[in-house]
């Protein structure tokens, strides 16, 4: 027992001294989060569609002035609502051009004669960006009511549903779905699991082929046996990993509850009561299961290089549900969601986001973590018997027949 | 020269004989589009096909005017309900996924409710149902004018010089720069691990002691990259050419495909840019292979530095907003990121010549830089062993003459 606290605390140790353990548990959210969050911005600011709705009412920002060629004759009157200098006629294609050389304008529309039945419209532009064209809408709208003679009519063809209220008759979920925290916590949870999950059990990859690599295991091995050294190891990176997910979660936690004084949207949002505690039960067993799973491949690789080979197999069932996350948000009780939170590999990252959305019922949380636990106990043993001195001293390059030979051998 | 060769061409046997090659090369695009077909599957089965159902308190649609098909697209079709009731006992029923109200005063106001059982309908549901209500407001006007009123204008937008043109059927077309920029990131991280790791097999079994006898330490480097070079291309071109086979084929049955013509001019931005590219990365990820002893330790400076060169993926709705914003102008001229975003702004815009050859000329100098500094670097840390250059010993090599 004293000797599996020795590898408990030499592991704590080794790992938090490690300056990459905390550029990954604070820089790496942080990076994250600007490129997610930074670009975002940045991106949606210039998508400069306008509101033609907010302009009519005038709420909106005044457009630039239009400049268009209208060789069809439909332009023939202005939308009350909309103040006549918007728009600005131009008699010909070659006056146009000339308008733009000079820099007067950026670019201009040219409706060409056979507007209604091509319905070709064409920009022409110096600063070619196909994919947004500032004031489409606009003169959209302005076709519209040339051809309607009706305001109302013609923001109707822009767009039939202005709004929408959505209501779901059974709802599973406790949150209101015009929420968009009801897609992004889930999906949040997600990531935080699946990172949390799959670096915690690196850690263990790396500590095992480390100390196999530089032969410390031979001299460890002297004074304990093999499944104290395991026991430890995955003992001591729990406490690490379990510091992460303070850190993470704690923090996304935190940013939930101080949301709720400034925005109206995170007040609404709830999560799931005994969350945490969910949370807890299924790291705890996932990192277990995980972490034993790459401990047995560090056992068995020569070196880090050739495990790491391995790990993308066998960190797949966690990445499956994050492959699959248009179907946790579409229909997070559907078929697919259902039987990949109950499938015990891919439990813990696909039962928390379920249970993130809401509304899952308590037999399913039950049954997934009882197979999860059952799962984790069955690895953990057969991970065991890899990690035995005669496969930690040996220098015999990983395959995937080793695997089943070891096995073999240690029955 | 001829060393440059046998180094090349030992290292190009040694990883395209392995099964790993094949595996990846295989594999890889496999698991994505088993990925991407699967998650295609469940996104458009099952409840898409049930109709909509429709209270109208306002009176606007009218089932007798039928949708017309066009283009392949058919509408869900839409059942009116004379009140809630019966709506709301169709949707248990699941006969209907969902049905809208669409109030008397919806003419003025825009607004509608909908409700659905559990599952928010996807976005195909509304647009269908949007569809149907400007179908149905556009027979209170003359046929010709109809289409106009339903489908809106169809935008073409072309360049002032008359360089480019985007009209909606050539749409694929400016995907390619972005497909080729994902292969060129997937080169970069793919080999880049292989070049942190260059020189460990040699130095873990000392065989590079026997062959600074006969080679330089810039042939060494220089050979193994091309070698590494000429394995990443020959798994790109694999990939290229099933890609090609697949457009073709597939030209034959979705109507997108066909108009793809081959971009010539962003070929030969390619292969202008491509060379300086890779070496500048290899000259980097060598240094930092060489000066470290540990793989870890190695890793993670590299993915740090692989983050610089992915930069402009984290950019790229900016592309579509603003391709010649001054963010992405910055990127141009920025070594690390320099290919990728002249690519995908040659595909969304058009990049003035000048910018294309500044971002050239700052490349290709910082290629030759990094090159220069990685072989004086690996002199310096060739013959060490466990013992990594501190960032102090490895400025000293660098700047000693030799």
């Amino acid at each position: 027992m004293h000797k599996i606290l020795l590898v408990v605390k030499h592991e704590i140790i080794t790992t938090l001294q490690k300056r990459s353990f905390w550029i990954m548990t604070f820089l790496f959210p942080a990076i994250i989060i600007f490129f997610n969050l930074g670009t975002q911005m940045i991106a949606g600011s210039s998508f400069d569609q306008e509101d033609v709705q907010a302009i009519l009412t005038g709420n909106g920002q005044t457009p630039d002035t239009i400049a268009y060629v209208d060789e069809a004759g439909l332009i023939k009157r202005l939308p009350p609502s909309l103040s006549s200098n918007i728009l600005q006629p131009f008699a010909s294609e070659a006056e146009a051009r000339a308008a733009l050389d000079d820099g007067q304008y950026e670019y201009f529309f040219l409706i060409p004669a056979d507007y209604v039945d091509s319905g070709q419209l064409i920009v022409i532009t110096r600063d070619f960006r196909p994919f947004n064209t500032p004031n489409e809408n606009l003169l959209s709208f302005v076709l519209a009511y040339n051809l309607t003679g009706d305001e109302e009519t013609a923001v109707a063809f822009l767009d039939p549903t202005r709004t929408v209220h959505q209501q779901a008759l059974a709802p599973q979920n406790g949150n209101n779905q015009n929420n968009p925290l009801t897609f992004f916590v889930p999906f949040a949870t997600m990531f935080i699991f699946f990172f949390l999950i799959s670096m915690s059990s690196g850690f263990m990859l790396q500590s095992v082929s480390r100390e196999k690599e530089n032969r410390t295991v031979e001299i460890l091995l002297l004074s304990l046996r093999p499944r104290e050294l395991m026991l430890g190891k995955v003992l001591g990176l729990s406490v690490v990993a379990l510091l992460q997910m303070i850190v993470w979660l704690g923090g996304s936690l935190l940013a939930l509850n101080r949301g709720q004084a400034a925005f109206s949207s995170v007040s609404d949002f709830t999560l799931p009561p005994g969350f945490v505690i969910w949370a807890l039960l299924f790291f705890a067993l996932g990192y277990l299961l995980y972490a034993s799973l790459m401990g047995a491949i560090g056992a068995l690789a020569p070196n880090a290089r050739e495990g790491g080979q391995f790990t993308f197999f066998v960190l797949l069932p966690l990445l499956i549900p994050l492959w699959l996350n248009v179907t946790f948000v579409q229909s997070p009780h559907g078929a697919v969601a259902t039987a990949l939170s109950l499938f015990p590999l891919t439990a813990p990252t696909a039962m928390m986001t379920r249970m993130a959305t809401g509304g899952v019922p308590t037999w399913q949380i039950l049954v997934s973590l009882a197979g999860l636990a059952l799962t984790t106990y069955v690895l953990v043993i057969i991970a065991a018997r890899f990690f035995r001195a005669d496969t930690l001293l040996s220098t015999s390059s990983l395959k995937w027949q080793r695997f089943v030979s070891e096995l073999r051998q240690s029955a | 020269m001829r060393n440059y060769w046998l180094l090349a061409r030992h290292e190009y046997r040694k990883l395209v004989g392995k099964r790993s090659f094949l595996v990846g090369t295989l594999g890889f695009p496999l698991i994505l589009m088993v990925v991407m077909a699967a998650s295609i599957f469940i996104s458009i089965r099952g409840d898409q096909t049930r109709p909509m159902g429709v209270v109208d308190h306002a009176g606007v649609i009218n089932t007798a005017v039928a949708p017309q098909a066009d283009g392949g697209n058919e509408l869900l079709p839409l059942r009116p309900f004379p009140n809630e009731t019966e709506a709301r006992q169709a949707l248990t029923d699941q006969e209907i996924q969902v049905f809208f109200v669409i109030p008397a005063d919806y003419r003025r106001s825009l607004q509608i409710d909908a409700y659905y059982w559990q599952d928010t309908p996807g976005d195909s549901v509304f647009s269908d149902f949007n569809e149907y209500l400007r179908i149905n407001l556009a027979q209170d006007f003359p046929a010709n004018i109809r289409p106009r009123l339903i489908d809106g204008p169809d935008l073409i937008v072309r360049a002032a010089d008359g360089s480019r043109e985007f009209n909606g059927r050539n749409v694929f077309s400016f995907f390619i720069p972005f497909i080729a920029a994902f292969f060129f990131i997937f080169v970069v991280m793919s080999s880049s691990g292989y070049l942190l790791q260059v020189v460990t097999d040699e130095k873990e079994n000392r065989t590079v002691e026997i062959m600074m006898t006969t080679v330089s330490p810039g042939q060494l480097i220089g050979g193994k990259a091309l070698g590494l070079l000429a394995v990443s291309l020959t798994q790109v071109l694999i990939w290229v050419f099933t890609g090609i086979v697949a457009i073709v084929i597939g030209a034959a049955f979705i109507d997108v495909l066909r108009f793809i013509s081959v971009p010539w001019s962003l070929l030969l931005v390619v292969v202008l840019f491509f060379i300086p590219a890779y070496a500048f990365i290899a000259g980097i990820m060598t240094a930092i292979g060489s000066a470290t002893t540990e793989l870890t330790q190695a890793q993670q400076i590299a993915g740090i530095l692989n983050l610089l060169f992915l930069l402009p993926f984290f950019f790229a709705a900016l592309f579509f907003a603003n391709p010649n914003s001054p963010i992405l102008l910055f990127l141009t001229f920025f070594p690390t990121s320099s290919f990728v975003t002249v690519l995908m702004r040659w595909g969304m815009s058009t990049v003035p010549l000048w910018q294309v050859a500044l971002s050239w000329l700052i490349l290709v100098s910082s290629a030759l830089l990094s090159v220069w500094v990685a072989a004086r670097i690996f002199h310096t840390g060739m013959l060490r062993y466990g013992q990594s250059l501190s960032l102090k010993e490895a400025l000293t090599a660098v700047r000693t003459r030799s």
